[in-house]
């Protein structure tokens, strides 16, 4: 027996079951809670009332009176402050999805760079991931914004690319393009410093220089116009020519055997091209190609050729649908082949053929249905009919027209441009480039240092067991490396999602018309603070949730099984 | 200093002057080795010898520098395709067993032949069941790596390197990670498939293995090999100084 | 049971309705409304408080450099002081944010406000507390454009890009002004003037709106103002004038008149340079002294028959308002006329006499 009893405490004992106090606490801390909630709320209410402006949503079928940049086509300061919110959804949206693309592709392009071998490559990266994770998002949104998109040309001297004008491309350079491929082709195999494949590659090299030389010359030199395509081999220049040459082919033969491929591939080379030019069996002619600028850039936006759908792009897609429907079919029978004999099939490439081979077959078969005889357009405000060639060469078609007849299914329609806007093209707003560069480079920053964490925390004894076991790199990276990686990286990869979903709001700062600029605009018009403040959270909750529910289903596929 | 008996027409690995620097730091020195087929070699050697460099070198894992290595008729060298196929032949098992935690041990077993030999599934499944019955786990097939212990682990690894029906195989300390109660049933398994007839190089530090299954040993010192012979040789009457003193720590 | 899982959520709700109940707080005004009349209290204290803004060149603006202020707010302030003391510099000058309503007015704190952004709504005169003075500037919401840039009407306007500030009413404004006319213009609402300025001035759009004095103001600040216009005539109504607390007949009174005052001097002519010339000589009968300078005169500047008296001050106290702080179109001049780095033409500020809008009532 210890000197001091224990006291039964005068406290009843069901006061002193922890069970029941959790519960009693839970039942405090509740009514506390819902307490101080209800006064808040009643002093929230009671403060607005006096103000005639109780929280209610009736005022978002009220007139917006306001236009917002670059708004869809369904809205108009008419439209309702429900609308208007509606626009800064799709708006905010639209940067977010596209965001988290790019930054998760650029992310793990610097990730992978920052374990790259090569010292500048790491360097480069590493410096960049640290510039962006440490500086503010607002200040790099400036940047971009009043920086780089403010100090764009003004739109009629916007940049173009390709420049516009006329290209000539000389029909030799196709011959260059089959002849390095056969040669590449045939010495694919070669040893490397061998002699043959020295003799063979410098000899390549000299005889295209040669040719270039010689067309040079007969291009910019008057006193050597003569020499193209000339083949009289009396001329005193022309066996002055075929000496030298001669001579150098004959010296090669006493060079040290090490340098002896390349001397004597070059020479014979260069004398092969001299002849060539020579005799004119090489042709100095060109294609002449007009270019026209597919992509603008101006203090006023970017615009980008535009693909339209025309009114057969439904029976085009039965056609594509069908390919994917067969490719599916041929990538789970190959996928059983290789199962049950183990020959490795390429069945990704046979899925592609199938769509592509579809696709084409659609695309001839859908475009050469019979047009109708004759459409019909406005004439001087009189419909007529005519050939659909007719209206189109009398410039009298509409575009609805032109969707509604044009045989292909798809049409492809480079940018055109009044003096002050694009009337074809597709067009982003300078302010939704900034924001998107801004979100996409902030973030990809942060999604680079965890993919390499990722790579970086699957031990390197993995690598070694794939490689001793014979496998490729990429075998390697795809069964081996990335199964185990993506396990670390998806957690935090989704809390950069979030955070790039909720930084979009900086939108404010650079004048993009997202969810949280519009809101302020209707909070500020309407007076109904609460209610607007209120329906940004929860929509920004909702995106939310929705990004951590998908990242939290992937986590769930990648956790591994341990003791 | 003996000669075991080299007969160099049928060596399956040959070894000349292969040097190999870390930095400055030179590990392997003019190494010269010829292993003949079904032949159990043994290197042991203080750490930092070069002894684990050297057998990574043979499936190069780690690149040697100078010298010459030939598997099984096939230069180990800068070509893509010999190093594939030289790989394709050798079967490595590490100390730290190196499984893949998110596959399953009959995945585990299966992938390679798959994916390098190109076996059907059930060729593969069917060889793994019967590798790991010989390692003497079948029931654990469809558990991950993480669900078994170090000596489990170790012989799963013995199966996956001998899935690929490898003509030799490299042991890196094969059991200095593994508690002492597990060692056995892993050298069991080693002393099984040297008694099979499969050509193998093992770095280890188990002398009893060694003097039990050893064909020859060899005793590698600042990335030179000091000593050679039989393990009767060996044991009884080295003769390097730096052998002795050696022996005299270990034994 | 309650289970530990509901907790989360009653927090989610909680941090949902705490930023309402912030904003709560700012819609409701305390009024205090002070006892006696104020003209004892502001005598008393020996200095009159003034809430002025800092920041708006030629209106309220505390020069970093030099560290003085000025503007016409600022020197309205000072009339008034003079008014009552006699003294232009009897003044206590107080910073006031942009807050509606003016709480630091409401409780007191302050006696009268000179501000650029409380203007008189009818919300605002309905919910009391609150009372205005005469305008002492007439502006309203303009256009600024480029000078090269052709646009001169508001049909030049149409498909074009404008500039305006997020969630002001500078939105609605120029919608209802562009679809009246049934112009098409594509938006960019920037969230400060400096933002906007810039977007402008790099050619992001073709046209900023903002209040016409703020536009001037901003056209001044630029390396070349000639290469800019703001049209002189705005397109919405904005009369900025003093505020004072509703109430105290005789304090709004003599804010009033001093304004007025000064108003009607210039009007007669009567300026800080030629004041002593309307004055009474010491031998001068009211006859003769009337005749020389004229009635309205002697009702606005003379210790016998000023007027000055029924509020409470001296009868001629409006002498030594204007030769200490000049006519109203001197004040104008100095910060915001030809005196100043900014002229902004008078126009809708001009007299009533010469087509503006600025005006007397009877001295009588």
């Amino acid at each position: 027996m210890s000197a001091t009893q224990h006291q039964p405490s005068s406290i009843p004992s069901f006061l002193r079951d922890v069970r029941f106090l959790q519960v009693i606490g839970q039942i405090v801390f509740a009514i506390l809670v819902v307490f101080v909630v209800s006064r808040i709320m009643t002093d929230v209410f009671a403060a607005l009332q006096k103000n005639n402006l109780t929280p209610n949503l009736a005022f978002l079928q009220n007139r917006a009176g306001f236009d917002i940049s670059n708004s869809p086509s369904w809205y108009t300061s008419n439209s309702s402050y429900g609308t208007a919110f509606q626009v800064g959804l799709v708006n905010t949206l639209r940067v977010v999805s596209v965001g988290l693309v790019l930054s998760t592709l650029l992310g793990i392009l610097i990730g992978v760079f920052l374990l790259s071998r090569n010292w500048l490559v790491r360097t480069i990266s590493r410096v960049y991931v640290e510039l962006l994770r440490n500086t503010p998002l607002l200040l790099q949104l400036f940047v971009w914004y009043f920086i780089v998109m403010l100090s764009l040309p003004i739109f009629r001297e916007a940049y173009t690319f390709p420049p516009e004008g006329v290209a000539h491309i000389p029909i030799r350079i196709a011959f260059y393009g089959i002849l390095i491929l056969v040669i590449w082709w045939r010495t694919r195999r070669w040893e490397i410093g061998s002699f043959r494949r020295n003799a063979i590659i410098s000899g390549v090299a000299a005889m295209l220089v040669m040719i270039e030389i010689g067309f040079w010359l007969y291009n910019n030199q008057p006193s050597w116009q003569s020499v193209y395509a000339n083949g009289d081999m009396t001329s005193s220049s022309f066996l002055l020519y075929a000496v030298i040459s001669a001579v150098l082919i004959v010296g090669a033969w006493f060079v040290p055997i090490q340098w002896r491929g390349l001397t004597l591939g070059s020479s014979i080379g260069q004398a092969i091209g001299g002849l060539l030019v020579y005799f004119g069996i090489i042709p100095n002619s060109a294609f002449r190609i007009e270019i026209y600028p597919a992509f603008y850039a101006s203090i006023r936006g970017f615009a980008f050729p535009e693909l339209l759908t025309t009114a057969r792009f439904a029976e085009w897609m039965a056609f594509v649908g069908l390919g994917i429907v067969l490719a599916i079919a041929q990538w789970v029978y190959f996928g059983r082949i290789t199962e049950t004999t183990g020959k490795p099939i390429p069945r990704g490439w046979y899925a592609l053929l199938a769509v592509v081979i579809f696709a084409i077959v659609g695309w001839v078969v859908v475009g050469s249905e019979p047009a109708p005889v004759s459409i019909p357009v406005l004439q001087e405000d009189q419909t007529v009919y005519m050939p659909l060639e007719e209206a189109r060469a009398g410039n009298l078609l509409t575009i609805q027209d032109e969707l509604q007849y044009n045989p292909s299914p798809l049409i492809f329609r480079l940018p055109e441009r009044t003096n002050f806007k694009f009337i074809v093209g597709t067009e982003i707003q300078p302010e939704y480039m900034a924001l998107l560069l801004g979100l996409v480079v902030y973030t990809s920053a942060f999604i680079a240092e965890i993919v390499r964490a990722g790579i970086q925390a699957v031990p390197y004894g993995q690598l070694e067991a794939a490689r001793a076991m014979g496998l490729t790199n990429s075998q390697t990276l795809r069964l081996i490396i990335l199964p185990q990686a993506l396990r670390v990286i998806i957690p935090p990869l989704g809390n950069q999602y979030l955070n790039l979903s909720k930084n979009s709001s900086l939108a404010i700062a650079i004048a993009y018309a997202d969810l949280f600029l519009i809101t302020t605009t209707i909070m500020n018009q309407s007076g109904q603070s609460v209610t607007g403040m209120v329906m940004v959270m929860l929509t920004y909750l909702i995106i939310s949730l929705i990004i951590a529910a998908g990242s939290n289903w992937i986590n769930r596929r990648f956790q591994l099984v341990t003791r | 200093m003996v000669n075991a008996n080299i007969q160099n027409e049928e060596a399956i690995i040959v070894c000349k002057n292969v040097c190999k620097w870390f930095g400055e730091f030179q590990v392997l020195r003019d190494v010269s080795v010829e292993v003949q087929p079904q032949e159990v070699v043994v290197i042991i050697g203080p750490s930092g010898s070069g002894k684990s460099t050297f057998i990574r070198c043979i499936n190069r894992l780690e690149e040697h520098q100078e010298g010459q290595i030939v598997v099984d008729g096939m230069e180990m060298g800068h070509d893509v395709s010999n190093i594939a196929a030289i790989r394709r032949e050798i079967g490595m098992v590490f100390q730290q067993f190196n499984l893949f935690p998110h596959l399953t041990v009959l995945q585990n077993i299966t992938l390679a032949p798959m994916r390098v030999r190109h076996w059907s599934r059930e060729k593969a499944e069917t060889k793994a069941m019967e590798l790991l019955n010989r390692v003497g786990i079948p029931e654990q097939a469809n558990k991950y790596p993480g669900q078994l212990s170090g000596g489990q682990q170790q012989r799963v690894a013995i199966a996956r390197a001998l899935a690929m029906e490898p003509k030799i195989m490299l042991f890196d300390e094969p059991t200095s990670a593994l508690d002492p109660e597990m060692i056995k049933e892993v050298l069991d398994v080693m002393k099984e498939l040297a008694q099979s007839g499969m050509t193998m190089l093992v770095v280890t530090h188990e002398m009893g293995f060694a003097r039990e299954v050893a064909d020859r040993v060899l005793f590698f010192d600042q990335g030179r090999i000091v000593e050679q012979g039989t393990p009767d040789y060996f044991f009884e009457s080295a003769q390097h100084p730096r052998t002795k003193l050696f022996l005299s720590q270990i034994l | 049971m309650l289970k530990l899982k509901r907790t989360p959520f009653l927090l989610i709700l909680l941090v949902l309705i705490w930023p309402s109940l912030t904003f709560a707080q700012q819609l409701i005004p305390t009024p205090t409304p002070v006892p006696g009349s104020m003209l004892d209290t502001v005598l008393t204290r020996g200095q009159l408080i003034c809430g002025i803004n800092q920041e708006i060149f030629g209106f309220g603006f505390l020069n970093p450099n030099t560290g003085s202020i000025s503007g016409i707010n600022i020197d309205f302030c000072r009339a008034v002081a003079t008014a009552i003391f006699g003294d232009a510099t009897a003044i206590d000058l107080r910073l006031q944010t942009v807050d509606t309503p003016p709480t630091a007015l409401l409780s007191g704190q302050l006696d009268v406000l000179f501000i650029q952004h409380t203007a008189q709504n009818l919300t605002q005169d309905a919910q009391g507390g609150l009372d205005f003075g005469p305008p002492i500037f007439y502006d309203g919401q303009s256009i600024m454009v480029r000078t090269d840039s052709g646009i001169e009407a508001w049909e030049d306007l149409d498909e074009q890009t404008i500039c305006a500030l997020t969630g002001s009413d500078d939105l609605s404004n120029l919608d209802s002004a562009m679809s009246q006319r049934g112009l098409n213009y594509d938006l960019l609402s920037l969230d400060t003037p400096a933002a906007m300025q810039e977007a402008f001035l790099a050619g992001r759009c073709n046209a900023q709106t903002l209040s016409r004095s703020l536009l001037e103001i901003r056209r001044h600040s630029t390396d070349d103002p000639s290469s800019y216009v703001v049209w002189s005539e705005p397109f919405t109504r904005v009369a900025i004038a003093p505020v004072y607390r509703y109430g105290d007949q005789q304090w709004s009174s003599i804010v009033d008149w001093t304004i007025w005052g000064l108003i009607y001097a210039e009007e007669l002519g009567v300026s800080s340079e030629n004041i002593d010339e309307f004055l009474r000589l010491e031998d001068e009968t009211d006859e003769i002294y009337t005749t020389r300078v004229g009635l309205p005169i002697a009702r606005l500047v003379d210790p016998f028959l000023g007027l000055g008296g029924q509020l409470g001050l001296a009868n001629d106290f409006m002498a030594e308002v204007i030769r200490q702080n000049g006519n109203y179109g001197e004040i104008y001049d100095r910060s915001l006329g030809a005196a100043s780095t900014l002229p902004i033409e008078r126009s809708l500020n001009a007299l009533w006499s010469d087509g503006g809008l600025i005006f007397s009532p009877l001295w009588r």
